[in-house]
C-alpha cells in the first residue's frame, strides 16, 4: 500500500511539472463553458439544433475524456520508454502498483476536473431549470460521466503498456472520445442505454428527457467501473510481460 | 573449493525480432568476483544485465541472482541485495538528488534513522554536495550517473550489476567510484571499453554472437601478455579452444 501511495505521489508531480495535470483540469472544466456560458451570452447559439446546453457539456465531456485518456496512454508509454517504470520496478515495486499508481493519479484528476465543471453547469444551466433542492438527478449522471473516464484512463493505460506515446495517446482518444460521442449524440442507442459505459454521459445530455436518470446513470456507472477493471487486468497482464 | 555462486544463468535465451541476441548463456560468477562482460555484438552483455535485474524478459532459460531464482514477486528484502546501474538512469529528471536518493531509501523499506545515515554517507562519497536540492536533470549526465550509482549503493548490495556505467566521468573519478569496496561483494560489469576497466576485475567473459564464448581469470590475460580488450579476450579464447573440452552442441 505505501508503495501505492509512493507511485501515486510521483505520477501526480510529474503530471504537475509538466503542465498536464493542468491541462486535464483545464479541458474537463473548458467542457463546461460552452453549455454554462455561452447560451446565455449569444442568443444564437441558444437556438442551436441541439436540444438543450446539456448537451453541449455532455459533448464537451466527451471530447475532454477522450483527451484525458490519451494522456494516460501517452503517459505510461513513456514511463516505460523513459526507464522510469524499470526503476520502480528494480526497487521492488511491482509492474501492477505502478499501473494502479498511474490509474488512481488520473482517477483523482478527473474528479479534481468535473468536481468544478459540473459546479459550473449546475449553478448556470441544471439547477434554474429544476427543483434546486434535488442535486441528484445531475449528480448521478456526473458520477457516470466520472466512472467513464476511469474506463477511458484503463483504456488508455492498457494501450500505453503496448504502444509508444504519441500512437497511444492518439488512438485511445480516437477511440474512447469517438464511442463516447456516438452514444450522446445518440447514433448508436445500444450505446445510450442505461447500462452501457457510455451511458451516463447520454442520459447527462438528455436529462430533461430521462424518466429514471438516477437509477439508470449509477447502472452505467457500475459497467463504466467493470469496463476499467476488465482495461486494467488486461493492462497489468501485457505490462507483466513487457521489456521496461 | 568451489565458491558459491552469486549469478547462475542456465541456457538463458533472448530472441529479438526473431534475431538471438542470447543463445543458450549458461554462466556461473562466484561470491565475491568481479567479472567483466563483454560481448559481440554489444547488445548482449547488456541485454544479459537486463535480463538478471528484470527489466526484459528472457526467450527461454533460467538464472538465479544472489541465491535466489528471480521473481517479480520477490520481497523488498531480496530486492536490495541487487544493484543495478543501467545506461539510462530512469529517475525522474526533476527530483533532487537527495529527494532520489530518500526515494530509494524509502522502497529499501528504510526507517528515517536509517535512510538518513545511509544518504549522508553516499553524499560524501559520491560527491553530490553542489547541486544535492535541485533537479538533477539540471547537473547534467555526470551528475545523474554519480547518483544513479549512489541510489544503487544504497541498500549495499551483494550483487551489483553494472551496464558501461559513469561514462560522462573523468578517468580517474569514474575508477575511484567504481572500484566499490567489499570481499563478499559480486560485481559484473558489462562495458563496450574494456581495456578502460583495468584494475577493477578479476575475471572476464565474452559473449560471442549470442553464447558464452570464454570465461576466465584476468590473469589468464596477463600471463599470455594479452591486453584486456574485445580481440584480446577473443585470442584468449582461440588459445583457450584445443585444451577445454566442449559439450556437444556447446
Amino acid at each position: 500500500m505505501r508503495r501505492f501511495g509512493t507511485v501515486t505521489g510521483l505520477a501526480l508531480r510529474e503530471l504537475w511539472i509538466s503542465f498536464r495535470l493542468l491541462l486535464v483540469v483545464g479541458v474537463l472544466v473548458a467542457a463546461a463553458v460552452p453549455s454554462a456560458m455561452l447560451p446565455h451570452t449569444t442568443p444564437a447559439l441558444a437556438a442551436s439544433p441541439l436540444e438543450s446546453p446539456l448537451e453541449w457539456f455532455a459533448i464537451g465531456l466527451a471530447l475532454a475524456l477522450g483527451v484525458v485518456g490519451g494522456m494516460a496512454g501517452a503517459a505510461l508509454s513513456r514511463e516505460r520508454r523513459r526507464g522510469s517504470a524499470g526503476w520502480l520496478v528494480i526497487r521492488a515495486v511491482p509492474r501492477a502498483v505502478i499501473l494502479l499508481g498511474w490509474f488512481a493519479a488520473f482517477v483523482l484528476l478527473l474528479v479534481a476536473g468535473l468536481l468544478p465543471a459540473a459546479t459550473l453547469v449546475w449553478l448556470t444551466v441544471a439547477a434554474p431549470a429544476s427543483d434546486v433542492g434535488d442535486a441528484w438527478p445531475f449528480l448521478a449522471p456526473m458520477i457516470g460521466t466520472w466512472a467513464a473516464g476511469a474506463a477511458a484512463v484503463a483504456i488508455g493505460l492498457l494501450l500505453g503498456t503496448l504502444l509508444t506515446p504519441w500512437p497511444a495517446g492518439l488512438l485511445t482518444m480516437l477511440v474512447t472520445a469517438g464511442l463516447l460521442l456516438i452514444a450522446v449524440v445518440g447514433i448508436a442507442p445500444q450505446l445510450s442505454d442505461a447500462p452501457a459505459p457510455a451511458a451516463g454521459l447520454a442520459i447527462l445530455g438528455d436529462l430533461p428527457n430521462q424518466a429514471r436518470p438516477v437509477g439508470d446513470a449509477l447502472r452505467a456507472s457500475g459497467s463504466s467501473l467493470v469496463v476499467a477493471a476488465v482495461a486494467l487486468i488486461l493492462a497489468t497482464a501485457v505490462l507483466g510481460r513487457a521489456d521496461l | 573449493m568451489l565458491r558459491p555462486a552469486a549469478v547462475v544463468t542456465s541456457g538463458l535465451r533472448l530472441s529479438v525480432q526473431g534475431a538471438k541476441v542470447l543463445d543458450g548463456v549458461n554462466l556461473r560468477v562466484p561470491v565475491g568476483a568481479r567479472l567483466l562482460l563483454v560481448s559481440e555484438p554489444d547488445d548482449a552483455a547488456s541485454a544479459l544485465l537486463r535480463i538478471l535485474v528484470g527489466l526484459l524478459r528472457p526467450s527461454g532459460g533460467s538464472f538465479d541472482l544472489a541465491g535466489v531464482p528471480r521473481s517479480d514477486e520477490a520481497d523488498a528484502g531480496w530486492r536490495r541485495r541487487i544493484g543495478y546501474v543501467g545506461g539510462e538512469q530512469g529517475f525522474y529528471p526533476w527530483l533532487s538528488p537527495r529527494e532520489i536518493l530518500d526515494l530509494a531509501g524509502r522502497l529499501a523499506d528504510y526507517d528515517r534513522a536509517e535512510r538518513r545515515r545511509r544518504i549522508d554517507a553516499a553524499i560524501e562519497h559520491y560527491r553530490l554536495g553542489p547541486g544535492l536540492d535541485k533537479p538533477v536533470s539540471r547537473g547534467g549526465p555526470p551528475l545523474a550517473q554519480r547518483v544513479a550509482l549512489a541510489a544503487a549503493m544504497l541498500t549495499d548490495p551483494e550483487v551489483l550489476l553494472l551496464d558501461d556505467p559513469l561514462r560522462s566521468l573523468d578517468a580517474a573519478e569514474r575508477l575511484r567510484l567504481l572500484a566499490v569496496p567489499g570481499r563478499r561483494r559480486t560485481v559484473v560489469l558489462g562495458s563496450r571499453y574494456p581495456a578502460s576497466e583495468d584494475g577493477l576485475v578479476d575475471q572476464v567473459a565474452l559473449l560471442l554472437n549470442g553464447r558464452l564464448n570464454i570465461h576466465a581469470r584476468r590473469a589468464e590475460l596477463a600471463d599470455r601478455g594479452l591486453p584486456l580488450t574485445l580481440r584480446g579476450i577473443a585470442s584468449l579464447a582461440v588459445m583457450q579452444a584445443p585444451a577445454v573440452p566442449r559439450a556437444a552442441g556447446a
